[in-house]
């Protein structure tokens, strides 16, 4: 149903932007506002300009958001801790529509609570955050999560109507190209105020519909992220290292109340495993130089 | 070099002694039965009231594991507890609070710097004020696995790949 209606979107809003565009040349003779624009052109600028961008352009704008966490906080030095999560995540990103992607994934050398993810397969959690769970299904529901705001696209869509139609029409016009210092700053400041407001509570809520069934599908009980949002709601409101967070997310509870409608669909994978023993052992170098 | 002897001792450490969650406190949210496993058709041990605490001693699946103040102990539906005190923990992040975490989390403004030893927090002026870092995306693109390697580790653990479909939202 949600599917059907986002594909109608996606169909229409490129449609639209060619009839402005047709409407706008008609009233000002043969120049539109863009130059000279053929159907052809009008109509492959529209389909860009609306998130359609090919894979190596998602991926160098993927690029330029990670680059930004990157700049803000840097990557945990713990390389087995990373490859371990590089592991678990890409496992459970084979379960997702885009296996083929270059999927990445770090932690961040922070004590703050909280996850990121960046167009191309970027996905970033932050140390905080890893600490705070129990087991692998956890680490895999929280993962797959994220993974869902790359697999339907949440960031580079926002990104891109954040920063207007212009930023699109450019990149649609000239390839993507580290040369190209404007369209990267605008970029990256488009990424910035994106990760600073969040995304829309409705790609949130999506992504943790999604990401409990892409954990049932890798063979984890599919209660982990759950599990997370629990114990994040039982977390002291006020403890700073949830403030990024909870500006940028709906709260726990209301996340908890949502997906507690789908548990019995749940239910089947209940007994599948958790692997508190591989967490653990995988992550004691990190808990003990915390 | 001290350091290259004391991880894996301390990793040797955690496998035999296992790492003990701190007890987790939770709120009923509606009068409900503590039953003996882990099954809404398990039988039944006690009834434990809303607004009541109990504590948390395991989770599987959808159910926790939880003693109630009478020290009966059995299983609960996750859906019917929240982890925390209750009251205090709706969190939305609003201005009040946020005022408090400010001033709490001794923060110096847009840096991000911490007062406090052991503390690397992260918001969003931080990120406002990020330098794009590419050398640091060549470093989280070395640690990145092959395929077949997150498939054998998966393997290794018994983990068996499932076909589901979406769930649709909920009405």
């Amino acid at each position: 149903m949600h599917m059907e209606l986002s594909l109608k979107k996606a169909l229409l809003l490129p449609l639209l932007l060619l009839s402005v565009l047709l409407l706008a040349s008609c009233v000002q003779g043969e120049d539109g506002p863009l130059g000279k624009l053929n159907i052809e052109e009008a109509l492959q600028t529209a389909q860009k300009a609306f998130g359609e961008v090919d894979p190596e352009q998602e991926q160098l704008i993927g690029e330029e958001g990670v680059s930004v966490l990157l700049g803000a906080v840097p990557l945990v030095e713990n390389d087995p801790v990373q490859r371990y999560v590089n592991r678990v995540g890409h496992w459970v990103a084979l379960h997702t529509e885009r296996r083929n992607l270059n999927w990445k994934f770090g932690v961040l050398d922070s004590t703050d609570i909280n996850a990121f993810a960046a167009p191309g397969g970027y996905i970033l959690i932050t140390k905080g955050l890893l600490l705070k769970m129990q087991s692998e299904s956890e680490l895999a529901g929280t993962l797959a999560h994220e993974t869902v705001h790359v697999v339907r696209k949440h960031h580079l869509h926002a990104v891109q109507k954040n920063a207007r139609l212009d930023l699109a029409v450019q990149l649609a016009k000239t390839q993507v190209d580290e040369e190209h210092e404007e369209t990267m700053e605008k970029l990256s400041n488009g990424f910035k105020e994106l990760y600073a407001r969040g995304l829309d509570k409705g790609d949130e809520f999506e992504a943790d519909r999604m990401g409990v069934i892409i954990a049932a599908r890798s063979g984890y009980d599919p209660y982990g992220l759950p599990a997370v949002l629990q114990t994040l709601a039982g977390m002291n409101p006020n403890d700073s290292s949830l403030a990024f967070l909870f500006k940028t997310h709906p709260p726990p509870a209301k996340r908890l109340s949502l997906l507690e409608r789908l548990f019995n669909k749940l239910d089947p994978y209940a007994r599948q495993p958790q692997l508190k023993q591989r967490f653990e052992q995988n992550i004691a170098s990190l808990r003990a130089s915390s | 070099m001290m350091r290259r002897v004391l991880l894996p001792l301390l990793a040797v450490f955690s496998l035999v002694q296992p790492v003990q969650a701190e007890e987790q406190v939770a709120t009923v949210l509606r009068d409900t039965q503590l039953r003996s496993a882990p099954y809404s058709d398990a039988g039944v041990i006690a009834t434990v009231k809303a607004k009541s605490r109990v504590t948390i001693l395991e989770r599987r699946g959808g159910w926790y594991q939880a003693r109630d103040s009478r020290r009966h102990t059995g299983w609960l539906r996750m859906s019917n507890i929240r982890i925390g005190e209750g009251g205090a923990t709706t969190g939305d992040g609003s201005g009040l609070g946020q005022t408090l975490r400010f001033l709490s989390s001794g923060r110096s403004g847009a840096s991000g710097v911490t007062v406090a030893t052991g503390i690397r927090g992260l918001d969003s002026a931080d990120v406002v004020n990020a330098t794009p870092d590419h050398n640091a995306v060549q470093r989280l693109d070395s640690f990145s696995v092959s395929a077949a390697a997150a498939k054998s580790f998966a393997l290794n653990a018994s983990l068996r790949s499932k076909r589901i479909g979406y769930l649709k939202e909920p009405e």
